[in-house]
């Protein structure tokens, strides 16, 4: 391509599409609504890190109350308080007391997409005691590879609507031109058609990138965005990458459309429908490839063997003998100990050990369809350039499915622990009883509240680091192979 | 010394599908020439012309412009010939100016405002319309510009397709008197038209097209505008006298 002939070309193409009106309209439009979806990310991330102070808040209180009344019980006193009143009782602190938090806290990028969070939630207390199979009874994992028309925040604009934008503005380029009969014209002179092409669509591309980047840039600042924590800069160009080459690939189909040489309403029919296909149409088809691949397990099964197993322990002498197994494993030598397995805390530990158990297949089977189904997405989202954008802003922004997944995982291990942590410090008071003082209303002696385990947050950089660059790759990738095609098409007018 | 023809088309053969548009077309021009290459609808001048421009590939014989084979090197060939359309199709939201500066930036020229308004003016459209959007121009307005753009070319070799249909007679005129001066500043001219009258008045040649070859070249000048037609037709009825 003749430098010389190129760049003065795609300097009067870059007049010529800013002097167009259209250009403006749209660039506008699109500007309004990446501020829109800014403002509907920025307030779901409010309302996210509302609901995880007032998690902070509630352990805090929790953990404030039980030092206090362990204070005020530790001296003697006229009264008498049950266990479930008493935070020196380890049983009646674990499960009346300790307030304790899953919390998955939303990235530094969160304002980008809301992907699954609408779904699913971002916190979740951590309870004990119930034959669930679920950590979250009021959720379903979705399917990252399934786009959905969600909420209308920035991915959805970028994902979307800025297909809709780069064809509107590049769509007919030259197309119009041949309806029209300037394209006659233009041919004539000694120019080659991927130098005139190269500086219709390069012009195009150059304004559009500039608008999309600029565009975000700014709903992010509207937003309240402002710092980046370290780590996160390298995903930030990586996804500025990729959305630029989004952008491009949209601007190389324009191109392809064109040199098909069929008049702009074909190239606008063209263009609309390859929008349709590979931002609802493909995604849809991917979204039940992965329920295949990866089906999920019944729900209503799980929740029906959690009704059968609570029916199962409480069928004849099956508590009994399910809490003198679960306590001979525990503490061999308290044979001469039945009393032990008549107390209630002994009881409700042995059974909520026996749900466990017994639930463990079912938990094991949603955890494994989680990982499967966002495993899967992640494959198959590369076969769209829409989902592989999608999944890019939603694991940048924290709401994946596999940070969803794992974060599951995280709060079912989180409960083993605290459970770990309680269970022989209510066996020993179980085994020992201590009061702290004679004559205090206090019937124990548990005063460990600040080494109670904490759920550890995670922001991990890395997945969405590397979703960035994959993702960067692959539309970089499809984007030069549909310029490509153009180019070589672009070998002779046709006029 | 023979002086080199500027076009030079020999035993040139296209074919449509089934059908010959030209079956061995011979035709030379030489610099300061105006031809006018008559025909009915379908004889092939257009055909002529976008083998000329390039556009097309004979299937036999050969295509020059200043001996640059058009067929192998249409690029170099076009950067010799200068094309006015029969409908001159401009950017309807730019200038005249604008529009005229853009297809010479196409051309690989860069003119400045200056040249860009002696060439508009050189081509007869009137100052104040240089810088309206040619959203608004008659068809003489973008047929004046689209001159503008021929002239800022300065090439040797002009192609004119239909040049003067839907002008109205002062417009004609003066396109005939342009297309004459740049014919003594010796650009060969090659117009594919059926304005009889206008041919008698630009052309030093005509050569009447007919069964996909130049049937007859005749002298214009030899014959009354009514006996030029009488002829043109008796040529296509092939009723030679």
């Amino acid at each position: 391509m003749s430098q010389s002939r190129f760049l003065p070309l795609l300097r009067t193409e870059l007049r010529l599409i800013l002097r167009e009106r259209l250009t403006w309209a749209i660039l506008a439009a699109l500007q309004v609504a990446l501020c829109l979806g800014g403002h509907t990310g920025a307030q779901r991330v409010a309302g996210e890190r509302a609901a995880i102070a007032q998690a902070s808040d509630d352990a805090a209180r929790s953990l404030r109350d039980a030092k206090e009344a362990a204070a005020r019980y530790a001296v003697p006193r006229a009264m008498t308080v049950n266990y479930w009143q008493d935070p020196t009782h380890a049983f009646g602190y674990m499960h009346y007391f300790l307030a304790a938090y899953a919390v998955k806290p939303p990235t530094p990028l969160a304002v980008l997409s809301a992907g699954q969070s609408e779904i699913q939630p971002a916190v979740m207390k951590t309870s004990f005691g119930f034959s669930t199979v679920f950590e979250d009874t009021a959720y379903e994992l979705g399917s990252s590879a399934a786009l959905r028309l969600g909420p209308f925040d920035l991915a959805f604009v970028l994902i979307y609507l800025v297909p809709l934008a780069v064809i509107a503005i590049a769509g007919t380029r030259l197309a119009a031109e041949q309806d029209a009969g300037i394209l006659r014209l233009i041919a004539a002179q000694p120019v080659h058609p991927r130098i005139v092409a190269g500086a219709k669509f390069g012009a195009a591309a150059l304004i559009l990138v500039a608008a999309v980047i600029g565009g975000t840039a700014l709903a992010l600042a509207l937003a309240g965005w402002r710092d980046l924590p370290p780590g996160w800069a390298t995903t930030l160009a990586l996804l500025a990458a990729a959305l630029c080459a989004y952008v491009v690939l949209w601007v190389a189909a324009c191109a392809l459309a064109a040199s098909l040489w069929r008049g702009a309403v074909a190239s606008l029919t063209i263009l609309v429908l390859t929008w349709a296909c590979v931002t609802v149409v493909l995604p849809a088809l991917l979204g039940l490839a992965v329920d295949k691949l990866a089906p999920p397990p019944s729900r209503i099964a799980a929740i029906d063997a959690s009704r059968q197993v609570q029916d199962a322990f409480y069928r004849g002498d099956e508590a009994a003998k399910v809490t003198a197994a679960w306590l001979t494993a525990r503490l061999p030598g308290t044979t001469d100990r039945p009393d032990l397995r008549e107390t209630p805390q002994i009881n409700r530990l042995a059974r909520d050990a026996f749900y466990e158990t017994t639930l463990a297949p079912y938990r094991a089977g949603m955890q494994a369809r989680a990982e499967g189904a966002a495993a899967w997405s992640a494959r198959l989202a590369l076969l769209s350039p829409a989902t592989t954008l999608a999944l890019t802003l939603d694991t940048a922004a924290g709401t994946d499915a596999a940070r969803h997944a794992a974060f599951l995982a995280s709060a079912s291990e989180y409960r083993r622990s605290l459970r770990a942590f309680f269970e022989p410090r209510i066996l020993a008071q179980e085994l020992r009883p201590a009061a702290v003082c004679a004559g205090c209303p206090a019937r124990l002696d548990f005063d460990a509240y600040d080494a109670v385990p904490r759920f550890p947050t995670v922001i991990a950089a890395d997945a969405a680091r590397w979703q960035a660059a994959l993702s960067a790759l692959t539309l970089w990738g499809v984007a030069l192979a549909l310029a490509g095609l153009a180019f070589r098409r672009f070998a002779i007018w046709s006029v | 010394m023979a002086v080199e023809p500027v076009l030079a088309l020999g035993r040139v053969v296209k074919q449509f599908g089934g059908r010959t548009a030209l079956s061995g077309l011979d035709l030379t021009l030489r610099a300061g020439e105006v031809y006018a290459l008559l025909g009915p609808n379908g004889a092939g001048k257009t055909t002529t012309i976008n083998l000329i421009l390039g556009f097309l590939k004979a299937d036999a014989g050969e295509v020059r412009v200043c001996r640059i084979d058009a067929g192998t090197d249409p690029i170099a060939a076009r950067a010799r010939t200068a094309y006015i359309p029969e409908q001159v199709a401009l950017y309807p939201g730019q200038s005249g100016l604008e529009n005229l500066r853009y297809f010479a930036t196409l051309a690989g020229l860069a003119i400045d405002r200056a040249e860009a308004e002696t060439h508009l003016a050189a081509a007869g459209l009137a100052p104040e319309a240089w810088s309206r959007p040619a959203s608004g121009y008659s068809k003489g307005m973008r047929q004046k510009v689209g001159i503008a753009i021929a002239l800022a070319r300065k090439t040797r070799l002009l192609l004119l397709d239909e040049p003067t249909s839907g002008l109205d007679p002062s417009a004609a005129a003066a396109f005939s008197g342009t297309v004459r001066a740049a014919a003594e500043r010796g650009t060969a001219v090659l117009m594919a038209t059926h304005d009889l009258y206008r041919v008698r008045e630009m052309a030093d040649r005509v050569g009447v097209l007919a069964g996909g070859r130049v049937a007859e070249e005749i002298d214009p000048r030899r014959y009354a505008h009514t006996d030029l037609e009488r002829l043109y037709i008796a040529r296509l009825s092939g009723a030679v006298t």
